[in-house]
């Protein structure tokens, strides 16, 4: 809508079934596993086989050679993840299949993102290593990346929505992200070499010298692309990503008019209101919450991918209660989040919580119509790439967002005893925890495009980024924006 | 086993969060006190107990009667082999040393996974240097899953640098006395005790003379959390803020409420065991973090001197600059590494110079960051103000108190090896009058390394011991802890919007500093980027070098008289 904007950040997931076969699976565990210690060893890097950091082969003992799929060069993609969902946790006699999940946090529509996927995967270009089919291969009806539009389609009919989705710089495209990265860098080592003379200079010409070196520094690199002492920048550096405009206020005023709506309407229907939250409490004196004796702690091979770079992720899944009415309250609840992380929750915090680079939330449909409602199990499926330990990010939840995440998950099974839908739950911070760690499934492959960087340090580099891309500032601008740097 | 019928949940607001008419007899006296100026000599063993439970338990009666306890109920003096004298004694288990004493082992399953795996299995959380590669995934399962395989950081292999290895630790022994000589006495006295009851000293770390200084030079211990039902000095809680310095017991001793209001998860026995129905074992106790940090002085002096004649006389803010003076301008950059002078003072409360005299106490602690968001005053990623972040946190200022109190710890350190005047040891640098690093120590090495009453002699000044810090803090959690403060403040790389700079005093080196300044910060690197010490590998070779080194450590729990008489009766 008149925003250009909102085409930047979104969210593809695809769930898709596995076949019933146990050397497929098989395969797949060991192609994924390839992938991943490839990405946490960095085998591609010489200066971690130097220290011996990279991952070895257990037979061979060599490093990992990864020849099947690597994520950086995923066109436009900021985050993804390969997941298997198996069922562990589900009753005996009511398991569900299980999923190969590929969680993409990219730009543009996906169609389009699947296409240039595709596209370079066949590219045949050296060095390229995006086979999709090793991955996918062991899905049911998996059609094969050469089936051109056919690929696509398959990938669209597994795409599940996203009921919310959120990003730490939404709407900032991913070549964006790294461009002013690099400008920051070119800055950054300028300002250390010219300090004592910059030092002296008015504020308003030291931007000036800042942003004559950068054009320099784009115009050497352009004018000798091959010369390694112009490199860390590229041709179109200069160019920042562009701030939210007319299209993303009007969209801001669309949404809140809806909100203003429903809470009208609410009160119209006063008495389904109150009966639906009378019900609600009702419903949550029933239910059965776990109760922790042991004190919170991680299981061995989910801490033991933790920590390696300064994001982490969470892969965590959960049946909903059973029955209509606590789906139909998840799926408002998610509403609302989703519409408020368009337009309210901009500036690289949710409620709160400036560690999120990028979650979502998933209703995996439990499809078995002909099954009585209670039995169906509908399950929430959250992906999170977050900054920092996963103790100080869940515990954020607790100290900042306990009645959001309370809303959200008191839908779901075995979730600390909430009242009136926000309080307590995630307030309880140690079973809360416990709560979270036992639901939480490990996700083989993970990938971040920002292994350096925390939310913060993305969005200050694109506020430095546009700031020396124009050239007056005033003198209130100038000074916020030499902090920065 | 039904547990929710076993365990029932207790709630919060029936269990206090203060100390007030708490049994202090049941509590160890370490908590209140570090004995710094009654006892300046102190030395910690590290005890493996018998293999007999029955000669273990025999040992820890002996030492039961020895603990000083939170009201003073404890003995005043310890044994020697000629006569008693006035000194203090803590015990520390590990979960090794309670499952040798033959306690329950679904009790000892229901600590903390931390205190089960150990600190060496905490190794990516604290930043140490450990191949975990085979041991990261391992199944932990039984104690002794939990016992074996413990990988080794680097750095804590290097026993010629003064690395220990705690991994095999049944219990820890705190001992303080009054002289070193008295000291040499109890720490006899403890270790006959040891091997008559079968057991072994594995190593022992023993202090230097107590004074309110880290090796570094820089004044320490001022900024203490206070439990909530404790009094503290009367001219400190009666400044407005020091409200903000008092945290719920719950932080610091399991069976009381913390600040999340709630009781936490505490070792307990099942309400139908035969013999200790519905005991909780983790009551009144608290868990103890060691660490030996090795610091390394003179390459701190020298890398700040070096930086201080680089930046002397460089514009900071409107009308200031580093000062002009290379000495006065080496304190002026390492009190901005710091957060603190190194006669305690703040940088928020004396941005300019040290202020002269050290503020007094109820001075020291007043101030909050809230008037300084980008570090100007105090750098964003300076060593106290990561520490403690105090209202910094971002969101509202109360918001930000009340979650910095979640992740408090009670320091109670001591330093060891050689101790220097700073200011006499950086002058001899700036001197650059050729001395060697020898001379330079012994110029500026404090004198009187012993007391007047001691027959010991006073230590060689220019031996070539190492100096620093055997960290010890206490907390119920030490995940929220201990673990929270190293890995979310001090090592984070982006704390608080910071890039890729861990702490610049006690991290892992290799990254530089920025330091906020008008027009533009100042960004310290390495003055010797080819010292021969320095890591070949490191990614930045301009980075800051490394100034502590870890050297060992380990996670204890600080059991009640209580614990410690079920642990000698079973």
């Amino acid at each position: 809508l008149f925003d250009p904007t909102t085409y930047a950040s979104r969210a593809l997931t695809i769930a898709a079934e596995l076949v019933k076969n146990d050397e497929a699976v098989n395969g797949l565990d060991l192609v994924l596993e390839t992938i991943h210690d490839d990405l946490v060893g960095d085998n591609n890097s010489e200066k971690k086989q130097k220290k011996g950091t990279s991952i070895l082969d257990a037979t061979t003992k060599q490093p990992v050679v990864n020849d099947i799929f690597r994520p950086h060069q995923l066109p436009d993609t900021h985050f993804m993840r390969f997941v298997v969902v198996t069922d562990e946790r589900g009753p005996v006699d009511n398991k569900l299949p299980w999923l190969l999940v590929w969680e993409s946090n990219h730009d543009g529509p996906p169609v389009e993102y699947l296409r240039a996927c595709q596209t370079k995967a066949l590219s045949g270009e050296d060095g390229v290593h995006l086979d999709f089919d090793r991955v996918f291969g062991a899905c049911v009806a998996y059609p094969g990346l050469k089936s051109g539009e056919r690929w696509i389609d398959w990938m669209m009919d597994h795409a599940v929505r996203a009921e919310a989705f959120y990003s730490g710089y939404r709407g900032v495209p991913k070549t964006r992200v790294d461009a002013a990265q690099r400008v920051h860098a070119v800055l950054r080592t300028y300002l250390d070499e010219h300090r004592a003379r910059l030092a002296k200079m008015p504020r308003r010409e030291v931007h000036a010298e800042l942003r004559a070196h950068l054009a320099e520094r784009v115009k050497q690199r352009v004018a000798h692309p091959d010369d390694p002492m112009f490199f860390g920048l590229e041709p179109d550096d200069l160019e920042p990503a562009i701030e939210r405009g007319l299209g993303f206020q009007l969209r801001k005023f669309a949404t809140y008019t809806m909100i203003a709506c429903a809470v009208v309407l609410a009160i119209a229907l006063l008495p389904v209101t109150v009966a639906a939250i009378a019900y609600l409490r009702y419903r949550e004196t029933k239910d059965q919450p776990e109760t922790a004796v042991r004190a919170v702690h991680g299981l061995p091979d989910l801490i033991a991918v933790e920590d390696r770079i300064v994001q982490n992720q969470l892969t965590h899944l959960v049946d909903l209660k059973p029955g209509r009415f606590r789906y139909v309250v998840q799926r408002i609840v998610l509403l609302a989040i989703d519409q408020l992380a368009r337009v309210t929750f901009v500036h690289g915090e949710l409620g709160g919580i400036s560690s999120i680079h990028f979650a979502r939330w998933v209703i995996l449909h439990d499809r078995r119509e002909d099954l009585p409602s209670h039995r169906r199990r509908h399950r929430l499926l959250f992906f999170s790439n977050y900054d920092f330990s996963w103790d100080s990010y869940l515990g954020e939840f607790v100290d900042r967002a306990s009645g959001g995440l309370t809303a959200v998950w008191s839908n779901t099974e075995g979730y600390p005893r909430t009242k009136w839908l926000i309080n307590e739950g995630a307030d309880d911070e140690e079973t809360f925890k416990q709560w979270a760690r036992t639901r939480q499934i490990a996700s083989q492959v993970w990938w971040s495009g920002v292994r350096y960087s925390s939310v913060e340090n993305v969005n200050n580099d694109i506020a430095i980024h546009r700031g020396i891309a124009r050239d007056h500032l005033t003198p209130d601008q100038l000074e916020r924006w030499l902090l920065r740097l | 086993v039904d547990e929710a019928k076993e365990f029932p949940e207790i709630d919060p607001l029936t269990v206090p969060d203060t100390l007030e008419g708490a049994d202090l007899s049941q509590i160890q006296a370490i908590l209140f006190r570090g004995w710094g100026t009654a006892f300046k000599w102190s030395t910690f063993l590290f005890v493996e107990v018998s293999d007999d439970v029955a000669a273990a338990r025999a040992w820890l009666a002996k030492v039961r009667a020895q603990i000083a306890w939170a009201d003073n109920s404890g003995p005043t003096e310890l044994p020697t082999a000629d006569g008693a004298i006035p000194a203090r004694l803590q015990l520390a288990l590990t979960t090794r040393g309670m499952r040798k004493l033959g306690l329950d082992r679904d009790v000892i399953q229901r600590f903390p996974f931390e205190l089960k795996a150990g600190m060496e299995r905490r190794a990516r959380v604290l930043g140490d240097d450990v191949d975990d590669r085979d041991t990261a995934g391992k199944n932990l399962e039984t104690l002794e899953d939990y016992e074996s395989d413990k990988p080794m950081p680097k750095d804590w292999k290097d026993q010629r640098r003064g690395g220990i290895d705690l991994s095999k630790c049944d219990a820890m022994i705190l001992l303080y006395a009054r002289t070193s000589a008295e000291r040499q006495r109890i720490e006899d006295a403890q270790r006959k005790q040891v091997k008559d009851a079968g057991g072994r000293i594995q190593t022992s770390e023993s202090s230097s003379r107590w004074m309110e200084k880290e090796p570094f030079g820089f004044a320490d211990g001022l900024s203490q959390p206070r439990i909530r039902g404790i009094r503290g000095k009367k001219n400190v809680d009666s400044v407005p803020t020091a409200e903000r310095n008092v945290v719920s017991a719950g932080e610091f001793l399991l069976g009381y409420r913390n600040e999340y209001n709630k009781v936490p998860k505490s070792p307990k026995f099942p309400l139908s065991h035969a013999t200790h129905p519905g005991v909780d074992v983790g009551k009144n106790g608290t868990f103890l973090v060691f660490r030996k940090l090795e610091q390394n002085v003179l390459r701190f002096w020298k890398t700040f001197a070096a930086l201080g004649k680089r930046y002397a006389g460089q514009p900071v803010a409107k009308g200031h600059t580093v000062p002009t003076d290379p000495h006065a301008a080496a304190n002026w950059l390492a009190a901005r590494a710091m957060g603190r002078w190194t006669n305690g003072n703040s940088t928020m409360t004396c941005p300019f110079d040290d202020g002269g005299e050290r503020q007094s106490d109820d001075k020291i602690n007043d101030f909050v960051y809230e008037s300084d968001p980008d570090g100007l005053r105090c750098p964003i990623g300076s060593h106290v103000r990561r520490a403690n972040p105090r209202d910094q946190r971002g969101g509202p200022i109360e918001e930000s108190w009340k979650v910095v109190k979640r992740h408090r710890v009670l320091r109670r350190g001591r330093a060891y090896g050689r101790l220097f005047d700073a200011q006499r040891l950086l002058a001899k640098i700036i001197a650059d009058d050729g001395a060697t690093d020898a001379e330079i120590a012994a110029h500026a090495a404090l004198p009187a390394q012993v007391e007047e009453t001691d027959a010991a002699p006073a230590p060689d000044p220019t031996d070539e011991t190492s100096s620093g810090l055997l960290f010890i803090c206490l907390q119920a959690n030490i995940t929220h802890g201990f673990e929270f403060v190293q890995q979310i403040w001090n090592n984070n790389p982006g704390f608080h919007g910071v890039f890729q700079e861990p702490d610049v005093i006690a991290g892992p080196g290799g990254s530089r500093f920025s330091i906020p300044a008008e027009p533009v910060r100042l960004r310290l690197e390495d003055p010797f980027p080819d010292a021969p010490d320095k890591d070949p590998d490191c990614d930045d070779r301009l980075g800051m070098p490394r100034l502590v080194v870890t050297r060992g450590g380990g996670y204890f729990f600080v059991p009640s008289r209580d614990t410690v008489d079920l642990l000698i009766t079973g």
